[in-house]
């Protein structure tokens, strides 16, 4: 089951690579959003809230992307000078295959304390949004 | 290993991505992608705590990264 879900990812990530349209490739990536929370519930059955959180988390962010890129962002052809990095962000890729721990019991619930801390950095990082977008 | 696979599919894709993009739009898709990659890892580990703090940091950095990017666009530098 989780290999249909696999493919699915690589064959929107593979759309959104291709694609020359950045609306197009905002859409694709809700799409992903969507396919990421299907594989964790998939993995874990119990975790039907953070199906409901992913879901939520890339709708928008993939609405605010198409709004931003509808809002007149001009395409030049011109290339993002950060191949570099990313393709050396790749060398750790071989990482994950290492041996680690075996699967756990889920732990299905949420500790208290994450929900003022989320509510603090959701603030800040807003407030920086602000201050940055309106000069 | 299925789990593992789906891990590096989505490393390797939000990379790609990145690396292929030719504008910061695309930038900020790829690190999406591999935000998603950081979720997966999360609710592999089977803690709900883990997957909460991934989407809420994910919504942080997304909020941030789009700021920047209106920023960069009403200078001109898009």
């Amino acid at each position: 089951m989780l290999w249909a879900v696999s493919v699915v990812a690589l064959l929107l990530i593979l759309a959104i690579i291709r694609t020359r349209d950045n609306i197009l490739a905002a859409v694709s990536l809700t799409f992903l959003g969507v396919a990421v929370a299907g594989a964790v519930w998939v993995l874990h059955p119990e975790f039907s809230a953070a199906f409901i959180l992913i879901t939520l988390v890339y709708v928008v962010a993939a609405l605010t992307l198409v709004i931003v890129a509808a809002a007149g962002l001009s395409e030049e052809n011109r290339t993002v000078e950060m191949r570099p990095v990313a393709l050396a962000a790749l060398g750790a890729l071989p990482l994950v295959l290492m041996p680690g721990a075996g699967q756990r019991a889920a732990a299905a619930s949420v500790d208290p304390l994450i929900v003022p801390l989320a509510a603090v950095l959701l603030l800040f990082s807003f407030v920086v949004a602000t201050r940055l977008s309106h000069d | 290993m299925t789990e593992l696979i789906f891990l590096v599919v989505l490393l390797a894709g939000g990379m790609a991505v990145v690396a292929v993009a030719n504008s910061l739009v695309r930038v900020i898709i790829g690190a999406e992608v591999a935000i998603m990659a950081g979720i997966w890892g999360a609710a592999f580990s089977g803690d709900l705590s883990l997957v909460a703090v991934a989407a809420v940091v994910g919504v942080a950095e997304t909020v941030l990264m789009v700021a920047a990017l209106y920023r960069l666009a009403k200078e001109g530098y898009v």
